[in-house]
């Protein structure tokens, strides 16, 4: 008979777990927490944004592609 | 076709936009501003449009597909996320926004000196100044890396990318972020090898692949984009696994 303590098997799980997570995907944006700051060049390449000094504002980020 | 969401994203930012409301539109255009930039200037977008050439995003916000929305508010909180078929022409996607923005909100006063906008060389010099305070951060050097290929210092940001892939073989974003450089400096060679090693790394991620094939058949994205050549292609890429 097995006789795995369940301690043991809640350490395995979570190592499973962290194995299992694709490699980069460390983070995930979740609803109700903050939006991860990032800056980006317009389209002409000579200025930036920087979505923190949106703030006060309502912002959406929509991505896309020309492709 | 994300792009033609953009006529229609311009409409509904012109109604929206009295209500403290803001479109930061992000093109994920390895090739630069420009292939996007006709298109948002064919739908006369007025909202601030920018690119991720190197791509650092998706990663920062876990999407391996476009088109994406993100709403923010006025606290910087995510109030909604849909990656992927994210459509202002899908009625239900448009009153999710909707819904949002039929809460009260009152303009802040922005305060002198915080407008959305800086040089790119401001933002590298940042860049570098935040990297620099904290040498082990990997995510701080990304981003430096990525800001300096903003500003055309694609040299600065190879080298910056070899630093952290010395550290991180596995980062798929310091992969990308480095074929974008070798692009840029017209090693393409390099660039495909560096994206295919991504690829093996996170095989679902489609913005890759996506520039894998520009980078393969550049006659079949620009000037025009085939439709029916990249349906073929999947296909062909399906039967194979």
């Amino acid at each position: 008979m097995l006789s795995v303590k369940l301690p043991t098997l809640m350490f395995l799980a979570a190592i499973w777990m962290v194995a299992m997570a694709p490699p980069g995907r460390a983070r995930e944006v979740e609803i109700g927490e903050p939006a991860p700051d990032f800056t980006v060049p317009s389209l002409d390449g000579k200025t930036a944004y920087r979505l923190s000094d949106f703030r006060g504002h309502r912002v959406l980020i929509f991505h896309w592609a020309s492709w | 076709m994300c792009r033609e969401q953009l006529p229609v994203w311009q409409k509904f930012y012109i109604q929206h936009h009295a209500e403290n409301f803001e479109i930061l539109s992000i093109s994920m255009d390895t090739q630069g501003g420009e292939v996007a930039r006709r298109f948002t200037e064919a739908a006369g977008v007025t909202f601030p449009a920018a690119v991720d050439r190197a791509q650092g995003l998706w990663e920062l916000y876990s999407f391996p597909v476009v088109p994406n929305g993100f709403f923010v508010d006025e606290q910087g909180i995510v109030r909604y996320a849909k990656i992927g078929g994210f459509d202002v022409r899908n009625p239900d996607d448009a009153a999710a926004i909707e819904r949002l923005l039929a809460r009260p909100s009152r303009p802040r006063v922005t305060p002198a000196g915080s407008e959305h906008t800086r040089t790119v060389e401001e933002a590298l010099r940042r860049a570098r100044e935040a990297a620099k305070r904290e040498p082990e951060n990997l995510d701080l050097r990304m981003s430096l890396a990525e800001r300096a290929i903003d500003a055309k210092q694609d040299a600065e940001g190879l080298r910056v990318f070899q630093s952290v892939l010395e550290k991180n073989p596995q980062s798929t974003r310091a992969l990308v972020g480095l074929a974008t450089a070798y692009l840029d400096l017209g090693q393409k060679d390099k660039a495909l090898a560096a994206l295919r090693q991504a690829s093996r790394l996170d095989p679902g991620n489609w913005i890759i692949h996506k520039q894998i094939w520009a980078i393969e058949h550049p006659e079949q994205f620009y000037p025009a984009i085939n439709g029916p050549w990249q349906d073929k292609q999947l296909e062909q890429e399906k039967a194979k696994k």
